[in-house]
């Protein structure tokens, strides 16, 4: 397992080494997306087998391989009151980015956990015709982003303004301890893809 | 605030996590009072006619629940034990302390036409109102201690059994309350708190 670890990592250094090239695809400044995920706890024995989740996508093309993409994933089938939300900041870089065909792109970035609670006010009636009034609440709270995740990312244009990004992520971290994401996105590129 | 202060404090927040709102405590609308007519002094026993005429005559007591009386002595009726009934004492003024439990003398007779797999037992609470929290999942619960009245034909006198509050307590009221055993009749004639 360690080894295609070591094996992707190499082979995404060697492929990020080339320079961009006259034909490369121009992605604009900023995409906008949707992403729908799945992600599977690998040692976690607790808890759900498999957790999905959707969310938006908020990607900044810094320069034409460099990226900085933020995205949140609103979570189901967890056994929790109220919202939860996985939140990720990630750096993309496009180790394959041609005009034509699919975009290939190694992610490395931190993801953190976020939980939003409503309450609504309770009233018991007792038997002694006292009430007990438990006033209605919400709460919001934030993970620090203690998770690490990398990956592979591949992006396909079709259309002016559309892309479609398919992924896969490894997580290490307070996120379920060892994880693995698949995702599948579709974005609006701002300004059109050249 | 410029967009790059906006996004570092975005970012440090992120960084540091945080926890915004909660719960605001939760409190009691009081239900109606029971004053007591006669001095609330130790030792906290009502037995006698117009001491147990305050549990049954006020308005929180409901149930089938009477005041009735033989040749020896009074005592509080629940005809139809298998409704549910309340019995409210007297409104304790002032609090009484180092409170562990209540204890009263009963009979319980169910109904001998109830078949004879039907349960015999009735389950009863003594709810105590204390001065301050009883449990720490919850500030403003009521003390409650169980008992599950075996059936007696003589006058028996029992205990509740502490629930998950740990006496002793401060008090200002109890209770009684059912929700209802197999038919049958419940009679006390002494009620007494336990210190």
């Amino acid at each position: 397992m360690q080894r295609r670890w070591f094996t992707s990592f190499a082979v995404a250094g060697i492929l990020s080494a080339t320079p961009a090239r006259a034909q490369d695809l121009r992605t604009p400044r900023l995409e906008i997306g949707a992403t729908f995920s799945g992600i599977v706890p690998l040692v976690t024995t607790d808890g759900p087998g498999i957790v999905g989740g959707v969310g938006p996508r908020v990607t900044v093309n810094v320069s034409p391989r460099f990226a900085l993409e933020g995205l949140a994933d609103v979570l189901g089938g967890l056994e929790s009151y109220g919202t939860t939300v996985l939140y990720q900041s990630q750096l993309k870089y496009a180790v394959r980015k041609a005009r034509e065909g699919p975009v290939l792109s190694f992610t490395v970035g931190a993801a953190g956990l976020a939980w939003y609670n409503r309450v609504h006010e309770t009233r018991v009636t007792r038997p002694d015709r006292s009430i007990a009034v438990y006033p209605g609440s919400r709460r919001f709270r934030v993970n620090p982003p203690y998770t690490f995740s990398a990956g592979l990312a591949r992006e396909q244009v079709f259309g002016r303004h559309t892309s479609s990004c398919l992924a896969v992520q490894g997580y290490v971290g307070e996120l379920g301890g060892v994880a693995l994401r698949a995702s599948l996105g579709l974005s609006f590129g701002i300004g059109g893809y050249r | 605030m410029t967009a790059s202060l906006r996004v570092l404090i975005g970012c440090a927040v992120l960084a540091a996590g945080c926890d915004a709102g909660g719960r605001p405590p939760a409190f009691v609308i009081p239900g109606p009072t029971v004053p007591s007519p006669l001095p609330t002094t130790a030792p906290y026993v009502w037995d006698s006619e117009e001491e147990l005429s305050i549990w049954v005559n006020n308005p929180v007591t409901n149930g089938s629940v009477a005041l009735a009386s033989d040749d020896a002595a009074a005592f509080i009726r629940i005809d139809q034990a298998n409704r549910t009934w309340v019995l409210r004492g007297p409104d304790l003024a002032p609090p009484v302390a180092d409170v562990r439990t209540l204890r009263i003398r009963y009979r319980w007779r169910p109904d001998s036409e109830l078949p004879a797999s039907a349960a015999r037992t009735a389950q009863v609470t003594a709810l105590f109102q204390a001065t301050g929290p009883v449990v720490g999942y919850d500030p403003i619960a009521q003390a409650a201690a169980n008992i599950a009245l075996e059936p007696a034909l003589d006058w028996t006198d029992v205990e509740f059994v502490p629930g998950q509050y740990k006496p002793p307590i401060e008090i200002t009221y109890c209770y009684l309350y059912s929700l209802g055993a197999n038919r049958g009749v419940i009679e006390i004639d002494r009620l007494e708190l336990v210190r």
